[in-house]
């Protein structure tokens, strides 16, 4: 899951370099979106756990 | 020194490259200490990697596009979401007697440092903020492309492309297809488990 983020960033990289800027920015905006799941998904569970 | 008015996005997109080039000398060393003190990155310490590389990327529309305020504002949204899983990693050692996680660095662990990094990144991009005259409008190239950068820049932009590859192999081979163990102690695809 982790290595998705990094790999959907790479790609943003990459699409931001060959002037592909919304393509960049919306894959860049799905990876920042994925992130903040991504930590709240991890911290409820480890809250569940702690309770 | 005094730069002409035109000479001041020029300025600052190398500036930005120099905040990229730091940006990517922090996540070398935490490979540095993923692979050469086995210190294997825990799940939040993964989130704080992607919060550099964010960051690094919101540089990078600087580096390629030139100084806008939207791409420091999306640098800003990037400091602040790293800040924000650096202080969640920070609260869940700072009680007395909890152990923390990994080795420290100059009396601060990692996840410290992150924080203090971001809150950095945060100030700093701040302070540029306040520059005037570095959106250059009508005037100056826009776009540049990679092949027409400077050759430090090119070196720059092509060993961060590099570094965010690296952080999405090594975090597949060691979560694999699974989520992260919260304390790991093995490259899940290399070493079945129990």
């Amino acid at each position: 899951m982790v290595s998705l983020l990094f790999l959907l960033n790479f790609i943003a990289a990459i699409a931001l370099l060959r002037n592909s800027l919304k393509f960049g920015l919306s894959v860049y905006s799905f990876a920042f979106f994925l992130s903040i799941y991504w930590f709240q998904f991890h911290a409820t569970s480890t809250l569940r756990i702690l309770l | 020194m005094y730069f002409q008015r035109y000479d001041l996005p020029v300025v600052l997109r190398y500036l930005n490259a120099l905040g990229l080039l730091a940006l990517e000398v922090v996540l070398v060393y935490a490979f540095y200490d993923q692979f050469y003190k086995h210190d294997l990155p825990c799940p939040l310490c993964l989130l704080q990697r992607v919060g550099f590389v964010a960051c690094m990327i919101a540089l990078l529309l600087n580096v390629s596009y030139g100084p806008k305020p939207w791409h420091y504002g999306l640098l800003l949204l990037s400091a602040v979401f790293g800040a924000a899983v650096a202080l969640r990693q920070v609260s869940l050692h700072v009680i007395p007697g909890t152990p923390p996680y990994g080795e420290d660095v100059f009396g601060m662990h990692f996840y410290t440092w992150a924080f203090v990094s971001f809150v950095s990144i945060i100030l700093l991009t701040s302070m540029l903020l306040l520059i005037p005259g570095q959106y250059m409008g009508s005037n100056g190239p826009g776009f540049i492309p990679y092949t027409l950068q400077p050759f430090w820049v090119k070196t720059v932009i092509t060993i961060g492309l590099m570094i965010i590859l690296t952080n999405a192999g090594s975090s597949l081979i060691e979560c694999g297809f699974w989520v992260c163990d919260d304390n790991p102690e093995r490259y899940k695809l290399l070493v079945p488990g129990r």
